[in-house]
């Protein structure tokens, strides 16, 4: 069900060039707040139009792509970074484990998303700096639940025997943690993207996003509230594609964590 | 008991210290506040002179050295914008704040509690699918957008509640339910999984052999056992609540710190966001201390070595 919903959004947002009716960036001033349906000079607007005539549909599909886009690179580095620290921190234990934990309780004492808020306010809005804020700020969960899972495999005796047999910590890691850490790692991972799209959608509606020169389905919200009370679809579109991509993460992680971690049900 | 509170209460503040330099890292990153401050016609010499005298030109660990010194003694600076010291400030907004993320928090779990505790007891039933349904579609659903649909719902076509500002109850409620949405799924699905744990022990078959009746089995053995997990989540979302208050508040106009923070970041305002970032941080840490220091109360079995 989750893959379902998933694999609609991506598939359109891949698409996203031949389904569009339109370029997402054409303006047409005479065609401005279009109802969905209408049809103008020969090109249906199956979801109408926006304040500057552009058509909603091939904007949501462009935006389906930055969103899915933002999630995916953000988890991606988020995820790397906080395996790798949750790796080194359980299997040294001591100082190292320490230090890196305390830091990360002093990020997870910021609301996240007012953490990324006040470094996009520094940064200026933009792609690879939302990719870049929300990836970084992310590693926390990941580096704390991939070190309990380590400090439990440390003790275990096939990577004692391994310690005994002479192999290098990259080895123990990499050969004998990592895989069976990877699952947790994994599952959260997909949760992550859930959050990481409505945290990019809420920058994006504040303005602190990818930036104006690009469709995305917060700014589009943002753009729509001067005009929700004459135009609904403005309003409506972009919030469904952000739960309906959004629930099939979700779907897509509860499925993930029966399969691959039946411990955490 | 008193080590652990003592440990747990030195813990934290060091984490606060670790806030305060990361928050100044932010204010340090943004660059020379300068040109905020001066008239355009200033000279070369006269720009020299003004940043020495507001030491501008220390390096960074001077003048965080003197934020922290001025931070302990409740001096955050003054707003760049309109010259008033920016603790009051920020602190005039808090009650505001406090009484949605309270509110927020209060409709989430008078809603997430008795659903997951159904969702539990009747497991595999059209309820507990439904609500389960339901608990992850408000997990999905981004704020915002339920805001303004909320708005142009109950505000704009029924008229039946004000959308904008802050008064009485009827204020409280569109973005009280904007805001508790997202906590109430998840909580709703943490109390399911947290209570089928509980219900899977054996004091509760126990506790139904001895002849005690299903709702004391329920909410006497079973719930109090489920609690830990929940009063985390508590504490956690409470932070979460806190942090999406900033785009609830800006939705509703709603007058607390959410909505400085972000006119302050429009406004490049920065002791202000850096002040309001070291107040909710405080807040949050503050309240998880609390809820630590609980779990000694819910679960006797918690040692505090």
């Amino acid at each position: 069900m989750g893959a379902c919903l998933l694999g609609a959004v991506g598939g359109a947002s891949v698409a996203s060039p031949w389904l569009a009716p339109q370029p997402p960036a054409l303006v047409r001033v005479q065609d401005r707040l279009l109802v969905p349906l209408a049809v103008q000079d020969g090109t249906r607007h199956w979801l109408g139009t926006d304040a500057l005539g552009r058509d909603v549909l091939s904007r949501l599909l462009v935006g389906a792509r930055i969103s899915l886009f933002v999630g995916l690179t953000a988890v991606a580095i988020g995820g790397t970074v906080g395996t790798a620290i949750g790796l080194v921190s359980g299997y040294y234990g001591g100082a190292v484990d320490r230090v890196m934990m305390r830091f990360g309780d002093m990020q997870l004492a910021f609301p996240f998303i007012l953490l990324a808020l006040a470094v996009m306010a520094v940064l200026g809005p933009g792609l690879g700096n939302i990719i870049g804020v929300l990836g970084l700020t992310s590693w926390v969960t990941y580096a704390r639940v991939v070190r309990s899972e380590v400090l439990s495999v440390r003790e275990r005796e096939y990577v004692q025997s391994a310690r005994a047999a002479g192999a290098s910590v990259a080895r123990i890691l990499f050969v004998h943690a990592l895989p069976n850490v990877i699952g947790t790692a994994i599952v959260v991972a997909t949760f992550s993207v859930a959050s990481t799209i409505l945290a990019e959608a809420g920058l994006s509606f504040l303005g602190l996003g990818v930036g104006t020169a690009t469709p995305t389905w917060g700014s589009m919200l943002a753009d729509a509230r001067e005009y929700m009370t004459d135009a609904w679809w403005l309003t409506t579109f972009p919030g469904l594609g952000i739960l309906v991509t959004v629930l099939g993460v979700n779907l897509l992680g509860d499925w993930l964590r029966d399969y691959l971690d039946p411990r955490l049900r | 008991m008193a080590p652990f509170v003592v440990r747990r209460f030195l813990d934290s503040l060091t984490v606060l210290v670790g806030v305060s330099f990361i928050a100044f890292a932010i204010l340090f990153l943004s660059g020379d506040p300068t040109y905020l401050m001066i008239p355009e016609n200033y000279t070369r010499a006269q720009i020299t002179d003004f940043r020495h005298q507001m030491g501008f030109d220390r390096p960074w660990y001077v003048q965080y050295g003197d934020f922290l010194g001025h931070a302990v003694r409740g001096d955050f600076g003054v707003s760049l914008r309109n010259r008033i010291p920016a603790l009051p400030l920020v602190l005039e907004r808090m009650p505001a704040t406090l009484e949605l993320a309270l509110a927020a928090m209060a409709l989430s779990l008078a809603v997430a509690l008795p659903l997951g505790v159904v969702a539990a007891t009747r497991r595999g039933t059209l309820i507990d699918a439904a609500s389960m349904v339901g608990g992850l579609v408000g997990q999905s659903t981004p704020g915002f957008w339920l805001g303004l649909l909320l708005i142009l719902f109950f505000g704009v076509d029924l008229r039946w509640l004000p959308v904008s500002g802050r008064g009485g109850i009827a204020h409280l409620v569109l973005p009280g339910v904007t805001l508790a949405t997202y906590s109430m799924g998840r909580t709703a699905r943490v109390v399911r999984a947290s209570m089928l744990d509980a219900l899977g022990h054996d004091f509760i078959r126990t506790a139904h052999a001895k002849g005690l009746s299903g709702a004391a089995v329920v909410y006497r053995h079973a719930l109090r056992n489920a609690l830990m997990p929940i009063v985390t989540l508590i504490g956690l979302d409470f932070g979460v609540l806190l942090g999406g208050a900033v785009i609830t508040e800006t939705v509703f106009g709603w007058p607390g710190i959410g909505r400085l923070v972000v006119n302050a970041i429009y406004e490049k305002d920065f002791p202000i966001v850096e002040t309001a970032v070291i107040l909710i941080a405080t807040v949050f840490v503050f309240l998880n201390l609390c809820v630590d220091i609980a779990y000694g109360y819910l679960d006797p079995r918690v040692r505090y070595d």
